[in-house]
C-alpha cells in the first residue's frame, strides 16, 4: 500500500501534538543532515513491510520537544532523557505510520537507535516540518512509499 | 496501590507517570521496570496490583512477560501501553490475558476510560 504524503504530514502533527504538544506544519524546507548540533533518532520496520524511519531535529528543538512531553524536568533530567525521547518519538511514529498503512495486520519493529551530530541524509524520502520556527526532518524509507 | 510499569524508553515511563497524575491517579505507588525480564522479577518482588507494559523491548517483549505470568497462574491485570496497536495484535494480547490496550501516543482519556475498573 503507498504512503500517502498528505496523510503521513498529519499523522506526524498528531503525534507531535499528542506526544510533545507541539505544532508542526509541513514545511518545504529542505532538511539539513550536516547542521552541526543535530540529534536523530532511526527505527527499522520489520512487517508488515521493510524500511526505517529516520527523524532529526536541532538539540534546541530536541530540549524543548523534551521538555513539553516529559513535563518540565528539571534541564539535567530533560537532558539525559533526551535520546530515550527521541527513540520513543521515532518508536510511535513508525507505529502509528505501520497501523494506518495496514490495518489489522501485526506490526513488528526494531529497537530505536539514536545519535547526534551531522550525518549523511538517509535514503527516502525527508519531509519537512516547521516546529515554532525551527525545522524539524523526518525520513522515511521503503518500497511503499510514494507521491501522491 | 502498587502499579508496575514496564518500558525499556525511561522518557516514556516518565510520560506515562506523568499521564496517570493528570488523570487523577495521584497516589499510586508507581514501580518502574526496564524490559520484560526486569518486569518479571520487580513483580516477583512486589506484587503490583495493575501492570502497564510496552510491547516491543529488548530481551523479554511484553508479550513474552504477559505469557510468562499468565503461565505461572499470574492474573494480576495487566495492560500493553504501546505504539503498534493493531486490532490483530490487541486480539492476540486479550486471547492471552490482557485486559486493555492503549495506543501510543497516549491521552489522559484513554487512560482513564481503561484504568478505572482497577483503580479506585
Amino acid at each position: 500500500m503507498p504512503v500517502n504524503h498528505n496523510t503521513f504530514q498529519e499523522l506526524v502533527g498528531d503525534v507531535l501534538a499528542s506526544l510533545a504538544f507541539a505544532d508542526a506544519r509541513p514545511s518545504e524546507a529542505v532538511f539539513r543532515w550536516s547542521q552541526p548540533g543535530l540529534f536523530w533518532s532511526e527505527i527499522r520496520l520489520d512487517a508488515p513491510h521493510t524500511g526505517q524511519v529516520t527523524l532529526a531535529l536541532p538539540r534546541p528543538l530536541a530540549v524543548e520537544l523534551a521538555d513539553d512531553a516529559l513535563g518540565g524536568l528539571p534541564p539535567s533530567l530533560t537532558e539525559a532523557a533526551l535520546p530515550d525521547f527521541l527513540g520513543e518519538l521515532s518508536n510511535t511514529l513508525a507505529g502509528n505510520l505501520l497501523a494506518r498503512l495496514h490495518p489489522g495486520k501485526p506490526i513488528a519493529l526494531g529497537l530505536p537507535q539514536t545519535g547526534r551530530g551531522p550525518r549523511p541524509a538517509p535514503a527516502g524520502h525527508t519531509f519537512s516540518f516547521d516546529v515554532g520556527g525551527t525545522s524539524l526532518g523526518l525520513t522515511l524509507e521503503t518500497a511503499a512509499c510514494a507521491s501522491s | 496501590m502498587k502499579v508496575l510499569i514496564v518500558d525499556d524508553s525511561r522518557a516514556m515511563r516518565m510520560i506515562v507517570k506523568r499521564t496517570l497524575r493528570q488523570a487523577g491517579y495521584r497516589n499510586l505507588e508507581i514501580i518502574e521496570a526496564v524490559d520484560g525480564r526486569d518486569g518479571l522479577a520487580k513483580y516477583k518482588a512486589e506484587r503490583p496490583a495493575l501492570i502497564l507494559s510496552d510491547w516491543n523491548m529488548p530481551n523479554l517483549d511484553g508479550y513474552g512477560l504477559l505469557e510468562a505470568l499468565r503461565a505461572a497462574g499470574e492474573n494480576v491485570p495487566f495492560g500493553f501501553v504501546t505504539a503498534q496497536g493493531t486490532p490483530e495484535m490487541q486480539q492476540r494480547a486479550r486471547g492471552a490475558g490482557a485486559s486493555f490496550f492503549v495506543t501510543k501516543p497516549i491521552t489522559v482519556d484513554a487512560l482513564r476510560n481503561n484504568l478505572s475498573r482497577f483503580i479506585r
